[in-house]
């Protein structure tokens, strides 16, 4: 066992090699190393379970020796910034001030179908409106746009208004959600009399979201 | 940080299981060479009764250490060591020149069954 132990191991830092050598592109949304892990685990469990001759201890001393190593390798690249970069990589500059730096788009082997395709997810359609756009660990793409190309915020209108905390479902399909309560600071005894005012019991309700200025929004349970 | 404890226990527990099941296997596949070893020692010596009824033990034990095995290692390593211990006694009583044969490949692959779990490079690689 303790040879497939040092096994996966060795197979988590290759594939982790493997995987940033790819480059970011390849990763997309996941962490390199979350990305090891979802194919090392996905193909370990496999076999033991395609193979009745394999025992099921192949399977499983693998399988949390990578999970717990990834555990480890986390702590790891959170204490060591040094690691981190080795493991995940460092995001890179591909756009300033509407510019575009063609050597880190040729090192990251972006092409421009790939940097438009990335812009135009993020709601930008000319490269001339960012003011900053970086290609992040998991591959995906940040933009910061310029000024005259910017939404205004409430704050740039000058709107007043008070920040509130969307609602929180307090029942879902007939059932009381105690931690939304909790969180809303309200007892039982207010929902019932606000279903009571509604001509309801819990069971009838479908769902029932609040937010904490006691404004609520009720969707009947339809008859079967 | 607790999953950080959680995961050095987990590696802990798998690295103890791991030795555990290293010396399991190691004391198993001795034991089975030392009965070969005698069943051979006492058919060579002339003593066919004795040789026939160690091989009976050897197989009383083999079927009892090959269920703990069958967790430890696949079933293709053990089978090829369980074909062989059946066909011992048979030989025996036989006195079918065969059985020198059968003998060392079950010390053969009992040995095999040890050495490729120790963590040595040309195992890992």
């Amino acid at each position: 066992m303790i040879v497939i132990m040092l096994r996966a191991f060795l197979l988590y830092f290759l594939v982790i090699f493997s995987v940033r050598l790819m480059g970011k592109r390849q990763i997309a949304e996941l962490q390199p190393s979350e990305l090891v892990i979802t194919i090392l685990v996905s193909n370990i469990a496999t076999l033991p379970l395609e193979d009745v001759t394999i025992p099921l201890t192949v399977g499983i001393v693998p399988m949390l020796s990578l999970v717990c190593l990834d555990v480890i390798m986390s702590y790891v690249t959170l204490k060591i910034p040094k690691v981190r970069k080795l493991v995940c990589g460092s995001p890179k500059i591909i756009i300033k001030d509407g510019e575009i730096d063609q050597k880190a788009l040729a090192d990251l082997r972006f092409s421009l179908a790939d940097l438009y395709e990335g812009l135009r997810s993020q709601g930008t359609f000319s490269v001339q409106e960012v003011q900053l756009a970086i290609v992040e660990t998991t591959g995906k793409i940040s933009v910061f746009e310029k000024f005259e190309a910017r939404n205004p915020t409430n704050a740039d209108l000058n709107l007043q208004g008070s920040s509130l905390a969307p609602p929180e479902v307090i029942i879902s399909d007939g059932k009381v959600i105690d931690a939304a309560l909790n969180s809303l600071k309200i007892g039982m005894g207010f929902v019932e009399k606000i279903l009571k005012e509604e001509k309801l019991d819990v069971k009838g309700v479908f769902l029932m979201t609040m937010n904490k200025n006691a404004e609520y929004y009720i969707v009947r349970k339809e008859k079967k | 940080m607790k999953r950080m404890i959680l995961a050095l226990s987990v590696i802990a527990v798998l690295v103890c299981g791991s030795l555990l099941s290293l010396f399991l296997l190691k004391n198993r596949s001795a034991e089975i060479i030392e009965y070969t070893d005698r069943i051979f020692e006492l058919y060579e010596n002339g003593e066919h009764d004795k040789a026939l009824n160690e091989a009976s033990e050897l197989l009383e034990y083999w079927d009892k250490a090959s269920l703990s095995l069958n967790v430890l290692v696949d079933t293709d390593r053990i089978s090829a060591i369980n074909s062989s211990v059946y066909r011992i006694g048979p030989l025996i009583e036989t006195g079918c020149d065969e059985l020198t044969a059968e003998i060392e490949s079950i010390k053969a692959n009992a040995k095999w069954l040890y050495e490729c779990e120790v963590p040595v490079w040309y195992n890992v690689f």
